[in-house]
């Protein structure tokens, strides 16, 4: 354990997290614990492959997407413990009164889903990105032309500004009446 | 159970006047406090409060039922055993009882629903048997658990919800709608029954008026409604996300409205085993008219007073079904990472599953695209938009409408701004077209014309479905017919396929969708009333939704400059609702008898299975045999623009053949050949000094203004409407044999504008007689039209190297058009188009 030991969580780690997402410390640990777990190198940190190794992600349609997210979050081939957190602080459920989490708001986790579709991060999902979720979702069964017009017809519905491009305002109108909150929260048992 | 206690507390302490046993309060109370689904259905549909709620206290009156009647036959047992005789293991074993019957019950319903399912698959020549069986089998679910003595209601529940899953892939749009109007007539009238027999007993029946009983039971009632719901909550909340908050608590507790089940089983009581019958009789009749009449009233004033969260009218768009599934995949991701099993992952496997394994079982079709409801969606809101676009459409003249549509791109509504770029999604090339200007003004004339034409042409789409008999076999017509048209079409051939087992799955989630329906049929109302008060007095609502939408676009577009683009609307539409939506494909059909596979021998045969019904399901209006419309477009319009005989036919032709086909990429091979036919080709075309006469003998060509001629030809002549097909075939492969070996001998002397790479191109042309054979009439008819030209030309050629002449051999390249004009009367003799006349006229 001694190579270990040394990446266990400090007490002021935890605390700095939880600052940071609002996870309890049980919560913290726990996480750390799968964290560990997927971290099959022990290396302190995850790659790719850890990730993709799980076998959820293999076969969620949105696997590579999801990797991707969180690596945006580090700007680097690696993920430590904090940025792991910080990516699933996100999750947290919303409590009505308790929203003194910034990183738990309504928004970010729009954004976050936001940046899932704009792959190249200039703010605005274009009709390829669109059209590469679509593919990724859809499966092989529907022709190249449809799924181009229902890319088409997804960004003129909700492009208000008429660029072609969904910018992340149109995309938060766009979810106005989807319950983001609720759908975008995991329970973490306390 | 509480409230039983405390009853019996009552009637222990003597503030009531008579004494009742324990059990007797006990099982009065288990009667009393079942919530009856009835009711709360009813009310809670009209409050419109938010699905999460009406899901909780439906679902708790639903397993509530099982329950209650689990408990009444263990307390009827218990009570026939006697109070005395009661032991604590009589109530272990009645509490494992419990257990056994709800889950016995509900896995026999899931069994028949598997059972049901299966045999769905295969019944797909019986249609009738359907909603037969899955009534004879809700019952069978029933019967055979009561037989066992399990829960007969629950095995209803679950196996309903599976037997539905199952169902809607297998079985066809009719028999959903059946099975859904039948299953609710049935349940209101079940539930009428049931109330008006509480009623009528409630007068008639003596009485054993308690008041004291009946007041405190009810209060009781009511106070442990509250408590118990209280409780609950509470321990859910702990795990549940979205917390039920007090208000929430309050109409939970509030709207749990009793009726039938407590009167039933009040009824069902034994007079022997518990005397106080007629008390406990009366007083379910009062509490439950008390809670029916007060609190259903009441629960509406008291909803909007408290601001309950009330569901929302879901326009779904797009937008949000995409981010939503988008959303759903993402979750189930994440909760895979923190290996949390959440609602999302579980939900996710499960759908797996199901897909993987259950569904081809039971399902008749393979299972599609997983992202059918995607597609669902967006051919919803494609249908919508396009209702609305019709509806504007055709309300102003529709010329200038399409003009103020495209051209401002402003719009009157949202729904034709949202349509508008649909619309160009679908024929951008076509729209170009169409209102170039030019275009637009030479061809005025034919969209009054065709507006004038229009209406006779709907009253053919007015095909009656009284004959229900031939029920498959209208169905096995309209396939083939919607397989000839898709074949007709072949630049939208390989759309067509892909889509058509896509849209399999689609179609059964559109009916599956009520909510959608109805506002459907709101729209389709709304259309029909504006528009045409005749086309759909037949058929039940859920499918005229269809028809108006088919029929409402080509009339609109029929009556628009872009005839193509409004038979590609057509196209797409209908094609996208492939072979179940034979509604659907009729009305195309009929309205547009040349979109009909030109050479599709299945069109002969169709017809044969007509029903009576011939002269309205026709395949094609009468008009169309004869043989002197052949002149017609395919808009019905007689006249022919100007333009064309005075333009050389390129750029009409060049400029809606390829932009059509430049659509579709498969066929851009046919493009580049088009093209490469048709501009070598302008000098003959064009520059026939004997086009006076040829009109008269050859095929209807467009250019000649000369109208009256056109009804002198003879059949032979006559270009064949497009589905008397196998003549151009046979023409085509004779002239190819000449073409083919002018080829050969003709190399050299072809004009130099094709060069020997190109020439088999050039050639080509008269070879495509499949893409013939699939093209619009239109199309073809110009296609078949420079093809005859082109024939002639090389049938020139080839005789001029047969017989050789200083002038061809000398001119290697001499165009075409030298030839033709020289040498039409030999070119004309060889042609076996059968242009005796020609002959006659030239010799």
């Amino acid at each position: 354990m001694g190579a270990k030991a040394s990446m266990q969580l400090q007490e002021e780690e935890i605390n700095e997290i939880q600052n940071e997402t609002g996870f309890s410390p049980n919560q913290i640990v726990r996480l750390y614990s799968r964290f560990t777990n997927l971290d099959k190198l022990n290396n302190g940190f995850l790659s790719r492959e850890d990730f993709l190794r799980i076998p959820e992600l293999a076969i969620n349609p949105l696997g590579d997407r999801i990797v991707h997210a969180f690596f945006q979050e580090s700007n680097d081939e690696t993920v430590n413990f904090k940025q792991f957190m910080r990516v699933l602080g996100r999750f947290r459920p919303i409590k009505i009164n308790v929203e003194k989490n910034k990183l738990n708001t309504r928004e970010e986790k729009l954004k976050f889903a936001f940046r899932m579709y704009d792959l190249d991060g200039d703010d605005k999902i274009s009709r390829e990105e669109l059209l590469a979720v679509l593919h990724m979702m859809v499966g092989a069964n529907i022709s190249e032309e449809q799924l181009g017009s229902i890319a088409d017809r997804t960004i003129s519905e909700a492009d208000i500004d008429g660029d072609d491009h969904i910018c992340f305002q149109e995309f938060v109108r766009a979810m106005e009446r989807v319950d983001v909150e609720q759908k975008m929260s995991i329970r973490f048992l306390h | 159970m509480l409230i039983g206690v405390s009853l019996f507390a009552v009637s222990y302490w003597g503030w009531i006047s008579r004494s009742i046993s324990l059990l007797n309060c006990l099982i009065f109370s288990i009667l009393i406090s079942a919530v009856d689904p009835v009711a709360v259905l009813a009310t809670f549909e009209e409050i419109h409060v938010n699905q999460m709620l009406y899901i909780i206290v439906f679902g708790e009156s639903l397993l509530n039922d099982g329950v209650t009647v689990v408990l009444y036959h263990m307390m009827e047992t218990f009570i026939e055993i006697g109070e005395t005789n009661i032991i604590p293991m009589d109530i272990v074993t009645g509490v494992g009882s419990f257990v056994i019957i709800a889950l016995g019950g509900t896995i026999i319903g899931l069994v028949f629903a598997f059972f049901g399912g299966f045999i769905t698959k295969y019944t797909h020549h019986i249609k009738i048997i359907e909603p037969m069986l899955v009534f004879v089998l809700g019952y069978l679910m029933y019967l055979s658990c009561e037989i066992c003595h399990l829960s007969g209601i629950l095995a209803l529940s679950f196996g309903g919800i599976t037997l539905r899953h199952y169902l809607e892939g297998n079985v066809s749009r009719q028999t959903q709608t059946t099975i859904k109007y039948f299953m609710k007539m049935l349940a209101t009238l079940s539930e009428t029954i049931i109330f008006m027999f509480l009623g009528l007993s409630a007068i008639v029946d003596e009485h054993d008026w308690n008041l004291g009983f009946i007041l405190f039971s009810l209060l009781f009632c009511l106070v442990y409604r509250v408590v118990g719901v209280v409780v609950l909550s509470w321990v859910l909340n702990r795990r549940r996300l979205m917390q039920l908050t007090k208000i929430d608590q309050f109409i939970m507790a509030y709207g749990g409205l009793r009726g039938g089940i407590a009167f039933c089983l009040a009824l069902s009581l034994d007079e022997e085993i518990i005397p106080e019958r007629r008390l406990f009789i009366t007083t379910t009749i009062s509490i439950v008219f008390f809670s029916v009449f007060v609190q259903g009233i009441s629960i509406k004033p008291v909803v909007n007073a408290l601001k309950v969260k009330k569901s929302e009218e879901i326009e779904e768009t797009l937008n949000e079904k995409i981010h939503e599934r988008f959303l759903d995949h993402f979750m189930a991701g994440i909760e895979g990472i923190t290996e949390r099993s959440g609602h999302n992952l579980m939900r996710s496997r499960f759908r797996e599953f199901n897909h993987k394994y259950l569904k081809p079982i039971f399902n008749r079709e393979k299972p599609q695209s997983k992202a059918t409801k995607l597609l669902d969606v967006f051919h919803r809101i494609s249908v919508q938009d396009a209702l609305v676009h019709a509806e504007s459409v055709t309300a102003l003249s529709s010329q200038a409408r399409r003009f103020s549509l495209m051209q401002n791109g402003s719009s009157v509504s949202l729904g034709t701004e949202q349509y508008e770029p649909h619309q160009t999604l679908l024929d951008p090339h076509t729209n170009n077209v169409s209102y170039s200007s030019k275009i637009v003004n030479d061809s005025h004339i034919h969209h009054l014309l065709e507006v004038n034409l229009v209406p006779p042409r709907r009253t053919w789409a007015t095909f009656k479905r009284s004959s229900l008999n031939p029920e498959s076999p209208i169905r096995h017509r309209r396939a083939k017919v919607s397989n000839s048209k898709k074949t007709s079409h072949h630049t939208k051939k390989d759309e067509a396929e892909p889509k058509q087992p896509v849209a399999n799955g689609i179609l059964k989630h559109h009916d599956s969708n009520s909510s959608d329906e109805d506002k459907m049929t709101d729209q389709v109302v709304h259309v029909d009333e504006t528009q045409r008060a005749n086309s759909f007095e037949h058929s039940p609502v859920p499918e005229s939704e269809y028809e108006s939408v088919m029929i409402n676009f080509p009339s609109s577009h029929d009556s628009d400059s872009s005839e193509n683009a409004g038979t590609e609307q057509m196209v797409f539409y209908s094609s996208s609702h492939s072979p179940p939506s034979y509604i659907q494909e009729t009305a195309a059909e009929t309205l547009l008898p040349w979109k009909k596979a030109a050479q599709d021998p299945l069109l002969a045969v169709v017809s044969v299975n007509l029903p009576n019904d011939s002269p309205q399901m026709a395949e094609a209006p009468s008009w169309v045999n004869n043989l002197s419309y052949s002149h017609l477009k395919e808009t019905g319009s007689p006249y022919a623009s100007p333009e064309i005989t005075i333009m050389p036919k390129t750029p009409v032709s060049a400029d809606i053949l390829p932009s059509l086909f430049s659509i579709f990429p498969e066929s851009k091979e046919v493009v580049n050949v088009d093209s490469s036919v048709d501009i070598p080709l302008p000098p003959p075309w064009a520059s026939q000094t004997n086009e006076e006469e040829i009109p008269i003998t050859s095929p209807p060509q467009i250019q000649s203004g000369d109208k009256t001629n056109d009804f002198l030809e003879n059949s032979h002549n006559c270009l064949p409407p497009s589905h008397h097909v196998i003549i151009p075939v046979v023409k085509n492969t004779h002239s190819q044999e000449h073409a083919e070996s002018a080829d050969i001998k003709a190399l050299k002397t072809l004009p130099g504008v094709a060069s020997s790479p190109d020439l088999p191109q050039h050639w080509q042309p008269i070879q495509k007689n499949s893409a013939m054979k699939t093209r619009l009439h239109s199309e073809s008819m110009l296609e078949e039209l420079a093809f005859q030209d082109e024939v002639r030309s090389r049938i020139n050629e080839w005789l001029q190297s047969g017989t050789p002449r200083p002038d061809a051999d000398a001119t290697g390249n001499k165009t075409p058009a030298a030839y033709s004009d020289n040498e039409l009367d030999v070119s004309d003799n060889d042609l076996e188009l059968g242009e005796e006349s020609v002959s006659k006229t030239k010799l």
